[in-house]
């Protein structure tokens, strides 16, 4: 189930949301609970034991972890329980694209392929194997005291707004909020208006641009013209952001309404002036993750510079690998491992020279061309359309003729950019981190309502073609 | 101060919640009437839940779809989501229809016959496209000359397509980014003149008509002809039908015109549009016509095979007073008339193509590219062998199929095993079909432009018995 579709707008939401608070304050995390493993089940219906399996077992071994006093018996068991669940991540992601090119290199041997039967791919597990790692670390490290309680537990892997597409909820961030959370009405209020707005971005704003994208990707990509390429790119990298963007503030926003903070997980990552403050920005739960969970126990920069860059390419590769398991992913974790190495060479240097303006627009431009190797999954299709990026050919007319779409890529630029004029960033402040006034409430109320109805009426009307007569 | 506040606030938090119960609610309930949407689609049906379509996720695609076409207020939904892209983009929401200049209406597919040959859904090569419309032209005309022997005139009609009409209002900017290619249009009506083909071809008359006639030829929110110069053209075709077969036919005593709001088949396009508000359109102009009543005059059979144009004839037309029955195979692909609502491929070929004094085969410009439709290829096949010499060719079909295609023949054997029949009936079933599209292929005397000399020997008899006999009404 995903947050834009019918099922969960008009009947899984208002249902669980009445429930919820019908229910008295001790039931509620029962309830929502409850709810999240309905929301996995309708999703996943295969995957649900295995969710529910392997978050019994991490619990007791963590408990375990956590009751030893033995350095080496902590140890083991801490490896155990992050062994068990990048096993299972590495089962089910990583299986099928390891035995095909194992399979793939045994034919140039002329050797015979292994038979494999195709493993299928549990929705959110990148998220809750990471979820549960830190729940690991976090208790080995004694930065948290584990759950007392497995339901507790529970809740915090399989939380239904946060469970299929992050953010990534460190441990020690929300084990205090699960336990007691204290909950005001006006903060529930903003809670649902920042739903709304995630619910527009991915609505109104991504899956416009997605669908014209997915349509110009569809063609021939040698003979593309090279300004309909750059419009394609761009109209990508701004559906990327707001479709991803726009789910973590569904997830902020939900659980907002419940009395949860998540993190943030994006900040205006398009304004970044380095490929190094872009990942600052972008997927900032991943980034924090990485940083505290990979790169820091490699040696982080507290060691040589030959080091300080491997670590960094790991990280990269790791990241590349996180996002899907094919060859595009890796190298575009590599690409982004290339320009932070080649920052931290000198490259920074240069950004500072040229300015601010000029740093941003060079950093959106290796991200973008960045992006197309993360689209287009068939490698030397990535190449022939990044060579179609740089060909300078405009020989022939552009073929998107929807004045939809142009408006909807303006607009998504001007948001994407906004904040670096004060009068976005004012904007951004008020909407974001404004307590509002009663007065203000309510205006913002009846916006969102209509941005809401607004919202269902383009996720139905859209693809909503009927013919006069039926055609054959 | 603080209860008061939280009031406040619960109130807006609970209201949230009741809008979206009201969706729910509607969905549900259906307890608003609304007016309902326009337009031909499928609708999702009621998913059951069952462990297995749970399990594979088909339940809940399917509940996702239907709730989709079951969402409570989605009419109004959609309608203003419709009118908010018409009128801030001046786009349409219907991938089939484009605005035009002056919001005018045009089917996609028109549009982009205008800029290209159709043809390209199926081939890039010019030569090809060629030699597929050379195929359908030469059988169209040894079926035309085949019917002749037994007093059956098969003629062509096409009419003309807005894009043709009134190419002022196209869209701007409309480009493929590739050659023409060859449009059917172009390619038919030059061979048609050389093979001395009976054809009537509304294009040239209607571009020569605009200028002249004080009614437009197309409506601005419709995708056929106007109603009036539907009527027009059918009275043309009426005489030609009676030139053709030298026939005394009933004649049309057309009344007065008069102006009204645009309606019915002039309006299709902005009804399917599902717009909130209507488009402004100036006011139509339509005519009453009668048949004239004449003792004399013959009732012959008529049956129509092509596109939606001749819906038209079927509204405005009173086909039952000129035709003693009139039936419309629509693109050959369901009957209408007699037998109503039937198939093609359910009916006995062989007295359908003899019951008929006329066959019309109607079509745009558009839509000519395949005004073969299979009923061509078909016909041609069933004028030259009876029954028992294609079920002949069939058993060696079979034999084939079950020595030299193992595929095929696997496959049959499965389709046998699923539909409970013998995989000889499966392989007749194949060998029919291939037969009715592509004759040429497994009867190589009808190949070539060459007439064939076989005939089917049961179609006399057949004919003899639906000859018309002239009615004194």
């Amino acid at each position: 189930m995903v947050f834009s579709s019918n099922v969960f707008l008009i009947l899984f939401l208002p249902i669980f949301l009445l429930c919820y608070f019908a229910c008295p304050k001790k039931g509620r995390n029962i309830v929502l609970l409850l709810f999240s493993v309905i929301f996995y089940a309708y999703g996943a219906p295969t995957f649900i034991l295995l969710l529910l399996g392997s978050t019994v077992i991490n619990f007791f071994l963590v408990r375990w972890l956590y009751k030893s006093e033995n350095v080496v018996h902590k140890k083991l068991l801490a490896g155990l329980a992050i062994a068990l669940s990048l096993g299972l991540l590495g089962y089910f992601k990583y299986a099928n694209f390891f035995v095909d090119n194992l399979n793939a290199l045994l034919e140039v041997f002329g050797l015979k392929p292994f038979a494999f039967a195709k493993v299928l791919l549990p929705i959110g597990i990148s998220f809750f194997t990471f979820q549960s790692i830190t729940y690991v670390v976090d208790t080995y490290r004694n930065v948290h005291q584990p759950m007392e309680r497995l339901t507790d537990y529970m809740l915090y892997i399989i939380m239904f707004p946060q469970l299929i597409a992050g953010p990534i909820v460190r441990y020690c961030d929300i084990a205090d909020e699960i336990r007691h959370r204290e909950q005001h009405w006006s903060e529930i209020l903003q809670g649902f208006y920042r739903f709304v707005i995630g619910l527009s971005k991915k609505i109104l704003i991504a899956d416009v641009l997605g669908r014209q994208v997915d349509t110009l990707l569809a063609g021939d990509l040698l003979t593309m013209n090279s300004g309909v390429a750059w419009i394609t790119i761009i109209a990508y990298t701004m559906q990327l952001y707001f479709d991803f963007s726009g789910y973590s503030d569904m997830a902020i926003g939900l659980g907002k309404m419940l009395g949860f903070h998540f993190p943030e997980n994006f900040d205006n990552p398009y304004n970044s002036a380095s490929v190094s403050e872009f990942w600052r920005r972008w997927h900032i739960t991943l980034g924090t993750f990485m940083r505290n969970y990979l790169y820091i126990p490699l040696g982080g920069n507290r060691c040589s510079k030959s080091r300080m860059y491997f670590n960094l390419w790991v990280v990269f590769l790791h990241s590349g690998l996180w996002h899907g398991a094919n060859w595009n992913f890796i190298l575009w974790g590599a690409y982004h491992g290339f320009w932070l190495v080649l920052e931290r060479m000198g490259l920074a240097k240069v950004y500072a020279k040229i300015g601010k303006i000029p740093s941003v627009i060079l950093t959106f431009l290796i991200v973008t061309v960045g992006w197309a190797i993360f689209r287009i999954e068939n490698l030397p299709d990535a190449f022939t359309f990044i060579s179609r990026l740089f060909a300078f050919d405009f020989h022939a007319l552009i073929p998107i003729r929807s004045i939809h779409f142009y408006v909807t890529l303006c607009i998504a630029l001007v948001f994407a950019f906004w904040v670096l004029s004060s009068c976005g960033k004012r904007v951004q402040g008020f909407l974001f981190y404004t307590e509002f006034s009663k007065k203000q409430h309510l205006v913002v109320w009846v916006l969102s309502i209509l941005l809401f109805v607004f919202c269902l009426s383009a996720l139905n009307a859209t693809g909503f073609s009927p013919f006069i007569y039926f055609r054959f | 101060m603080t209860a008061m506040k939280d009031i406040f606030y619960k109130i807006l938090f609970f209201s949230t919640i009741a809008v979206m119960i009201i969706f729910l609610v509607q969905t549900v309930t259906g307890v608003v009437k609304l007016e309902p949407l326009h337009g031909a689609v499928l609708e999702a049906e009621k998913p059951k839940p069952t462990l297995a379509t749970y399990v594979d996720g088909s339940f809940q695609e399917n509940t996702e779809q239907y709730l989709r076409d079951h969402f409570g207020f989605r009419e109004w939904l959609i309608r203003y989501y419709n009118q908010y892209l018409w009128s801030c983009f001046h786009e349409t929401n219907n991938a089939t229809i484009v605005r035009g200049k002056d919001n005018w209406l045009f089917e996609e597919l028109y549009v982009r016959n205008h800029y290209e040959s159709l043809m390209y859904d199926y081939t890039n090569d010019t030569s090809e496209m060629k030699k597929i419309f050379e195929k359908e032209a030469l059988r169209l005309k040894k079926v035309q000359e085949l019917l002749k022997e037994y007093d059956i005139h098969l003629f062509v009609v096409i009419a003309p397509s807005k894009d043709e009409i009134y190419p002022e209002y196209l869209p701007p900017n409309f480009s493929y980014n590739r050659p023409m290619g060859v449009r059917a249009y172009d390619y038919y009506t030059k061979r048609f003149d050389e093979l001395g083909v009976d054809y009537v071809d509304f294009v040239p008359v209607f571009k020569n008509l605009k200028n002249t006639v004080d009614y437009p030829l197309f409506p601005q929110t419709g995708t056929h002809w106007t109603s009036i110069a539907s009527v027009f053209a059918f009275d043309s075709i009426l005489h030609y039908m009676a030139a053709l077969g030298n026939q005394n036919l009933v004649d049309l005593e057309i009344g007065e015109k008069y102006q009204a709001k645009t309606r019915d088949f002039d309006n299709d396009l902005e009804t399917i549009l599902n717009l909130a508000r209507p488009i402004k359109t100036p006011t139509n102009w339509y005519v009453d016509l009668k048949a004239i009543k004449d003792s004399s005059a013959v009732k012959p059979n008529l049956v129509g095979v092509g596109d939606s144009y001749f819906w038209h004839f079927i509204y405005y037309i009173p086909l039952l007073d000129i035709f003693q029955k009139s039936t419309y195979w629509y693109y050959n692909y369901i009957i209408y008339g007699d037998p109503e609502n039937t198939s093609p491929l359910d009916v006995d070929i062989e007295q359908e193509l003899m019951k008929p004094d006329y066959i019309m085969l109607i079509f745009n410009p558009t839509t000519l590219y395949k005004f073969s439709c299979y009923y061509l290829p078909r016909a041609l096949l069933h004028l030259c062998y009876d029954k028992t010499v294609i079920d002949s060719v069939a058993l060696d079909f079979s034999e084939t199929i079950k020595l030299y295609k193992p595929t095929w023949y696997k496959a049959a054997l499965e389709k046998a095993k699923e539909t409970h029949q013998r995989v000889e009936d499966v392989l007749y079933e194949d060998a029919l079909y291939m037969f009715r599209t592509e004759p040429e292929q497994y009867f190589k005397e009808l190949e070539g432009s060459k007439m064939p000399t076989s005939r089917n020997k049961d179609l006399k008899a057949i004919r003899n018995k639906c000859i018309f006999a002239p009615s004194n009404e």
